[in-house]
């Protein structure tokens, strides 16, 4: 992967200081960390952990309790939603959607942020959906309705939909959870793509640490207690910080130029 | 390309224009040609007083009822993420009854009982609003569970009162509460809450569809839910208290007509809004006709109708839209 802008020059999104609780729980406390532009992030921890907590604060979609995260230098608490939506995407694990669409329309809501009060999506907004519907190996369904779709197809429609929103940050919950090895090989060389060649920044929870390894450039183990280690992904990612992290022995093999972490 | 429904929009509108000349033209009174055209030219005589006085009033409030009805259940089913939720879902129909009848119960006239209607409704509103809006923050069965709660409230004191009240109250009553025209007055106030409130609810379209995808997605999108959730909240309201007012609770408008021109439309709040409107309009104006002139010179009320109209049509939509 060529690295178009050098890793970690431009600073996109920062935590500050960041402390949050949920249900008296910690998850982290005077967090400060650097999401640089090109950098891909991967949020390990166990369930529980506060990972999707911890992506729902960097979206400003939750306030934290303490600290800040900061987008661009400025406080994501004084920023307007709609600034915020147009810079960061975030990729919710909630798919479920009572109202039934085609898988057209429902990718069109991401165009939702770039499109004034007046303005009907135009044929430049269904353009993006289609090559975000393609990006994802779901553009020949574009006209069936979602209810129609697996839970796998589903997921990958909420990911063509985030990109369609197409922001400098991706904050990404769980994208692989439902998909197939095929698919969660497809959608995780993408969004490394994305970092790698556009300078984008990603940040995704994930449950596999050999994933993790083979396409982020840094990760962050959530530990419980709120105590949190981040740092590039070669050297956060060891036998050690693993076994630690889900409290079960991890082995690390390596196979195919790739590393492999295997539960014992 | 995005799909824009014009043709479902043409037909809604030409049912409703359709709807609406039925209404007008049927009566205990045949009005022949000449007569139409005396009256539409403003000659004095009976004809004119029978279409302005009368017949023009009654269609205006039946459109305008049914569309209230309609639209608040679309705005109600995308703030509660349930295709099933109806305008009165939260109590607001029965906060209304309680004022109503208990206007009517104390010897008010018409307008104490609007004015009655119109305080129970916007009480009931708020009463759930408040509750729901507790420490806990605001969240979907929060608030389905507290109006819930109190419309069953209020169904209780509704019950007291029909049996407390004298007989020759009851039937007038009974009508209230099925929902009925007959006792209709000017429908200029629900038409301006009509106007008022699409007004405010169309260009929020968008936001609505955001919506309708969950809270935390509608917020990464750039959806303040914060302030669009209450003004959600408080506009279906608004538009039901218009249409309660003015016709008691007419039911199944606002569950059946949204979810008949869904499986028409699609999920789009920007199309779905004026073609629920459209929809509902037609619905009560056919329904009120059919109440007007099934049993002829006696007057049914509409609200039993609607349901009547209603239940088939849409298990036969449901079922059509099955298939699929």
């Amino acid at each position: 992967m060529s690295a178009g802008i050098p890793p970690g020059e431009i600073v996109a999104l920062e935590t500050v200081g960041l402390g949050i609780e949920i249900g008296g729980r910690t998850i982290c406390r005077s967090l400060s960390l650097s999401f640089g532009a090109a950098q891909c992030w991967a949020v390990l921890g166990l369930n529980g952990a506060g990972k999707t907590t911890l992506l729902h604060t960097l979206a400003g979609v939750r306030p934290p309790q303490s600290g800040e995260v900061r987008l661009d230098g400025r406080s994501l608490a004084r920023t307007p939603r709609r600034v915020i939506a147009r810079s960061i995407g975030l990729l919710a694990q909630d798919l479920l959607d009572a109202f039934d669409g085609t898988v057209l329309e429902t990718t069109l809501i991401g165009r939702h942020p770039h499109l004034s009060r007046w303005h009907w999506e135009g044929a430049e907004d269904a353009r993006i959906a289609m090559a975000a519907l393609a990006e994802v190996d779901l553009d020949r369904l574009a006209a069936r309705r979602v209810s129609t779709l697996s839970g796998g197809e589903c997921e990958r429609l909420a990911i063509a939909a985030v990109l369609a929103q197409q922001p400098r940050v991706w904050l990404l919950d769980e994208p692989t959870s439902h998909l197939d090895a095929h698919h969660q090989l497809l959608v995780l060389d993408l969004f490394a793509c994305r970092a790698a060649e556009q300078g984008r920044t990603v940040v995704m929870s994930l449950h596999d640490a050999s994933l993790a390894a083979r396409y982020c450039t840094h990760a962050l183990l959530l530990f419980e207690g709120g105590e949190a280690l981040a740092g590039a992904a070669a050297s956060v990612l060891t036998e050690a910080s693993l076994t630690r992290l889900y409290r079960h022995p991890i082995r690390e093999i390596a196979a195919d130029g790739l590393r492999l972490f295997v539960p014992r | 390309m995005t799909r824009r429904p014009t043709l479902p929009l043409l037909a809604l509108t030409l049912l409703a224009l359709a709807s609406m000349a039925a209404s007008l033209g049927s009566g205990s009174v045949a009005l022949d040609w000449n007569d139409w055209r005396s009256a539409l030219a403003g000659d004095p005589g009976m004809a004119h007083d029978l279409v302005w006085q009368l017949r023009l009033p009654r269609t205006i409030a039946a459109f305008a009822v049914g569309a209230l009805l309609a639209a608040a259940g679309a705005l109600m089913q995308v703030l509660l993420r349930n295709p099933l939720a109806d305008p009165y879902v939260l109590g607001i129909s029965g906060g209304a009854a309680v004022g109503a009848l208990g206007a009517g119960m104390l010897g008010a006239a018409a307008f104490g009982q609007s004015a009655g209607a119109v305080t129970g409704a916007v009480g009931s509103t708020l009463l759930v609003f408040g509750l729901a809006h507790g420490a806990g923050g605001w969240t979907q069965s929060r608030l389905l569970l507290t109006g819930v709660v109190v419309a069953s409230g209020w169904g209780a004191v509704v019950t007291l009162m029909l049996a407390l009240v004298p007989d020759q109250q009851l039937r007038g009553m009974l009508f209230w509460l099925i929902g009925d025209l007959s006792a209709a007055g000017p429908p200029w106030q629900a038409l301006a809450a009509l106007a008022v409130g699409l007004a405010c609810a169309v260009p929020l379209g968008r936001e609505l569809n955001a919506l309708a995808r969950g809270e935390i997605t509608a917020m990464s999108l750039g959806v303040e839910t914060r302030w669009l959730r209450p003004v959600v909240y408080l506009l279906a309201s608004f538009l039901t208290a218009a249409a309660v007012t003015t016709a008691g609770s007419v039911g199944f408008v606002g569950l059946v007509v949204p979810h008949m021109v869904r499986l028409a439309v699609g999920n789009d709040m920007r199309i779905l809004l004026p073609a629920s409107v459209l929809g509902g309009a037609s619905l009560v104006m056919l329904a009120d006709t059919l109440a007007r002139s099934l049993m002829a010179p006696m007057q049914l009320p509409v609200g039993a109708i609607t349901a009547l109209i209603g239940v088939p049509v849409f298990l036969y939509l449901l079922s059509r839209g099955a298939k699929r």
